[in-house]
């Protein structure tokens, strides 16, 4: 029996309170989910049963005083709320979002916000505007600061929870000023505010999430007492492009999970159907991208730790590419069941819904485009670091998933990333590493060569973008393009290196036949660089997709038990 | 469908085969309008309609032809019908078969394949027990007698030939959806510029009207042609038009996802379009074995679109299901978006043959190509 992944103790144990979601008796069933979806109506008591277990605490730094000892567990455990339901995934887990502004301020506002979150308060996060969208320097809601007290101004829409949520943290431009850093961010309590000074918006109907409070709030001065901003004044919007990097990490989860439920639903849906050629090619691309997602955003996890100096791209990589690839795959899913998506029976709704509620995930905290974006005008920074490399050993740690990371220290996190990134200056070296374990060992010569293959399209890369001229204000499609490339490869390097330190280690299980000779990562490059895939690193990725999912295990690299796998 | 007047209008008309180019382009204002109406025809009368015109039997066109033309709608159930002689009748079993539109139609239209070669079936569709579906409902038969029944040339052609002329229909719909979103594309302000001009928006969007252009001419062909070409054509076809829609979303961002205000009909139309690549583009039935390299479906599109230098047919039918479609470079994308605003502004459908649509909205002014500085 292997030990656990650390941030799986937590999944199982929060498991385990939530129950068999089949089981209709359970408060997180579902059947519940699928009826609160149709009612448009909030899933306020499974949002409580949450708070018992303590879910909120994993939204506070452990520094901070809670649960959240690293981003890593962080996005386990809303993977496992997601893989059940996304409108409680993302009606929960926006006080995440909300609250991550605090972490980058002094101690009084962290204990503040620390204090409402731990006592179940939803926080939401007020940065859009309707006129405004992306362009979050043209925002038009003002903070004012007159006897003593801040005064917002202005609407802020469309806000997760900013109805029912408790307080919003509120990105506002300091009154008459221009430029970056004419912004802060406020934490403004409906509780401490005068009655008349701020009114909610009507719920917006919604193609997904239906039950989740998609509205809006609007303030007319209202006042917020000064203590109540984030960092120094003026400082808001650099506030809000850090708390991005770890928001846009932590969505990943929400499309691990999405992948997961509907992967495991068409798996059910198929039947004995599942093992005919065409929909087990099928099933295993899903398979494959569904561990890819989880790869990508694990070692993204772990950067917030222990590269922060990095998450700035590598943040964009991963909101850019696993929502992206999640919704492929859910659509792709929908075309094998074909009609029987579509036939009304338990599984078709559930199945149509994830699909439906999916497709939020790539839309919020900056869409496929804006993250590209971010990755474009690191694109010279990027292309500068391909001449540091990185020797292999010393870059390991990111890799190597079963080695606990220090605390987060938000400080830390930059704009954008100077030296480059880690895992692909690291890459040559792995790469070799691994030529010189298949001289050894013959059954990693696959392996090998698909590591030598994604150096290749690394160097290529490098290449491509050390040609491309700095993007101007219009940015040309093929910036874009090397930001598509630079995201893949990305994530094709961090599969590479995470065998290459992790396996052998004590969360791998020793039969499992991905990790052998690397199946898995010949797969999952295989999906996102389009290098060949072998037929026996199908057969070992289908012996582990069927048995995990008979079994009632997550779908993962790594052995976790569900609640429908019984708990023991 | 129910709004836009009588049902008997889409029924194929007399001894004239539903292969037709009008019937597919009489569609399109239908889907203009209303994505949902468009595709709740498929069960209601095209497929019924078309298989009993492919089917040897005056007697079942006559059948389906009078409950159409009286007004009222059919079911239809494409697999998983049997049938069996019992006390003296041919009768239909089958359980949770997926139909279309079953929940509605009161006369029940299905391909039987249990024995032999397949038939087309038409028995009362009431009183049998049924489950509201998503795109098709559930419905229980248990021995409901058979009334008339024709031999149909194989299972697939009328399979084939109904979803082409959808998947042709569907164009009207799509065509919609882009003109919405080019609207809100040409008015949204983002970083002191329109998103129209933002070179991987413009790509996006003049590669949304080319491809509307080719699953044009992919459906056209469709229609006429024989399968498999045709099935061919009509799966590239749903596969773009669903591309298209993809794209759209990314360029709506937020408004895609809300079911209300200004931009509520293209959801409406996405949500309602989706079901096409389950209804006309299941790829075992209309492209048996793999699916035809580009450069073939290229040459299925029969008469494609002219289009700008640095964009083709076959390199837009090359990579019909990736995860992001690659937005046009500048110089194949200015003429087409100059065409699409200027049908935009002018009124005219987006396809092969524009035609004067309803256009309620104002238009904004087009800024073009200028290319500004975004401070
Ligand atoms: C259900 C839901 C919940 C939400 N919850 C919240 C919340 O809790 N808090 C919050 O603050 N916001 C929230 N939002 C808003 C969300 O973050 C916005 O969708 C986002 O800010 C983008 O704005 P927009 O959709 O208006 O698109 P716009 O920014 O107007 O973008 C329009 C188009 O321009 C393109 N574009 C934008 N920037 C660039 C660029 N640099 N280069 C090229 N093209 C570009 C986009 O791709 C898109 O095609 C929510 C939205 C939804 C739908």
């Amino acid at each position: 029996m292997p030990e656990r992944y650390p941030p799986f103790t937590d999944l199982e144990r929060l498991e385990s309170h939530l129950g068999d979601p089949h089981d209709e008796r359970v408060v997180f069933s579902h059947a519940a989910c699928v009826r609160l979806d149709a009612a448009e109506e909030f899933p306020g008591d499974i949002c409580a049963h949450l708070d018992r277990w303590g879910v909120p605490a994993y939204y506070v730094p452990a520094e901070c005083g809670g649960a959240l000892r690293t981003l890593e567990h962080g996005l386990h455990l809303l993977r496992a709320i997601a893989r059940r339901d996304l409108t409680v995934a993302i009606g929960h887990g926006k006080t995440f979002l909300g609250a991550v502004s605090a972490w980058f301020g002094g101690p009084e506002i962290q204990e503040l916000v620390a204090r409402w979150v731990l006592a179940g308060v939803p926080v939401s996060w007020g940065l859009t505007e309707r006129a405004h969208g992306s362009d979050l320097l043209a925002g038009e809601v003002t903070v004012e600061e007159t006897d003593g007290a801040l005064r917002l101004t202005g609407e802020k829409w469309l806000i997760n929870n900013a109805t029912r949520g408790g307080v919003t943290a509120v990105l506002a431009r300091v009154h008459g000023r221009e430029g970056p850093r004419a912004f802060d961010v406020v934490y403004a309590d409906k509780a401490g505010l005068a009655p008349g000074t701020f009114r909610t918006l009507p719920k917006e109907r919604t193609l997904g999430i239906r039950g989740a409070d998609i509205s809006g709030i609007a303030y007319t001065g209202a006042p917020v007492p000064e203590g109540n901003r984030v960092g120094e004044p003026g400082t808001g919007l650099e506030t809000v492009l850090r708390a991005l990097q770890l928001t846009r990490t932590m969505c990943a989860g929400l499309s691990l999970g999405g992948g997961e439920h509907a992967l495991r639903l068409a798996m059910s849906m198929l039947g004995p159907r599942a093992g005919e050629p065409e929909a087990r090619a099928r099933l295993l691309d899903a398979y494959a991208d569904h561990l890819a997602a989880e790869v990508v955003a694990t070692v993204a996890a772990r950067c917030a730790h222990l590269a922060p100096a990095e998450l700035s791209v590598v943040s964009a990589a991963v909101k850019y590419l696993v929502p992206l690839r999640t919704d492929a795959l859910i659509r792709r899913l929908g075309d094998l069941l074909g009609m029987a998506a579509w036939d009304g029976g338990p599984e078709a709704v559930r199945f149509d819904k994830v699909a439906r509620d999916h497709r939020i995930v790539d839309l919020f905290d900056g869409n496929r485009v804006v993250n590209l974006y971010a990755i474009v005008n690191q694109l010279p920074l990027l292309a500068a670091a391909c001449a540091r490399p990185v020797e292999w050993p010393q870059a390991a740690g990111l890799a190597a998933l079963d080695r606990p990371c220090p605390a987060l220290a938000p400080g830390r996190l930059r704009l954008v990333a100077a030296r480059g990134v880690t895992v692909l200056r690291a890459l040559p070296g792995a790469a070799e590493r691994l030529r010189e374990m298949a001289a050894r060992r013959p059954e990693l010569r696959p392996l090998a060569e698909v590591a030598a293959e994604v150096l290749a399209r690394a160097r290529s890369l490098c290449e491509r973008t050390a040609a491309l001229k700095p993007a101007p204000a219009l940015v040309p499609v093929e910036h874009f393009e090397a930001a598509e490339s630079f995201a893949a490869v990305f994530a094709a390097a961090a599969a590479v290196e995470v065998w290459l330190a992790t396996h052998g280690s004590k969360p791998v299980a020793a039969d499992d036949p991905r990790w052998a000779g690397g199946a898995w990562v010949r797969m999952v490059v295989h999906r996102l660089l389009g290098t060949p895939c072998d037929e026996p690193a199908r057969e070992a990725m289908w012996t582990a997709l069927t048995a995990q999912h008979r079994e009632g295990m997550l779908l993962s690299l790594f052995p976790c038990r569900l609640a429908e796998g019984g708990m023991g | 469908m129910r709004a836009a007047g009588s049902l008997a209008a889409w029924m194929p008309g007399g001894a004239g085969p539903p292969q037709s180019v009008e019937y597919m382009r009489a569609l399109r204002p239908l889907f203009r309008r209303d994505s949902a109406a468009g595709m709740s025809l498929l069960g209601a009368v095209v497929r019924p309609a078309v298989a009993a015109r492919m089917a040897a039997g005056q007697e079942v066109f006559d059948e389906v032809g009078a409950h159409v033309t009286g007004g009222a709608e059919c079911a239809y159930a494409d697999e998983g019908v049997t049938a069996e002689a019992r006390d003296g009748r041919i009768r239909l079993y089958g359980r949770g078969v997926p139909v279309l539109n079953g929940a509605r139609g009161s006369l029940l239209v299905a391909v039987v394949r249990s024995a032999g070669a397949p038939w087309l079936a038409v028995a009362d569709g009431t009183g049998t027990p049924r489950t509201r579906g998503i795109g098709c409902d559930a419905v229980d038969l248990d021995g409901v007698p058979v009334r008339v029944r024709a031999p149909l040339p194989g299972a697939d052609p009328p399979y084939v030939v109904s979803g082409a002329l959808i998947a042709g229909g569907a164009v009207g719909g799509v065509d919609d959806a882009l003109r919405t979103v080019l609207r809100f594309a040409l008015s949204r302000e983002l970083y002191g510029t329109t998103v129209a001009r933002l070179p991987h928006a413009r790509g996006l969007l003049a590669g949304a009207y080319a491809d509307l252009l080719i699953a044009d001419a992919l459906a056209r062909a469709a229609v006429t042609a024989d399968a498999p070409g045709a099935g061919a054509a009509t799966w590239a076809a749903t596969r773009l038009l669903t591309g298209i829609l993809r794209d759209l979303a990314t360029l709506l961002g937020a408004r895609f996802y809300l079911r209300e205000g200004p931009y509520a009909g293209f959801g409406a139309h996405w949500r309602a379009l989706r079901a096409l690549r389950a209804a006309c583009g299941d790829p075992r039935r209309c492209t048996p074995g793999a699916i035809p390299p580009a450069a073939e479906l290229a040459a299925l599109a029969g008469h494609p679109p002219p289009l700008p230098p640095g964009v083709s047919v076959v390199s837009r039918l090359s990579h019909l299901d990736a995860e992001v479609r690659t937005p046009l470079a500048p110089d194949a994308a200015d003429p087409l978006l100059r065409d699409l605003t200027a049908r935009l502004e002018s009124g005219v459908s987006l396809d092969l043959d524009p035609t004067p649509v309803d256009t309620h909205t104002p238009i904004p002014p087009d800024r073009g190509d200028d290319q500004g500085d975004m401070s």
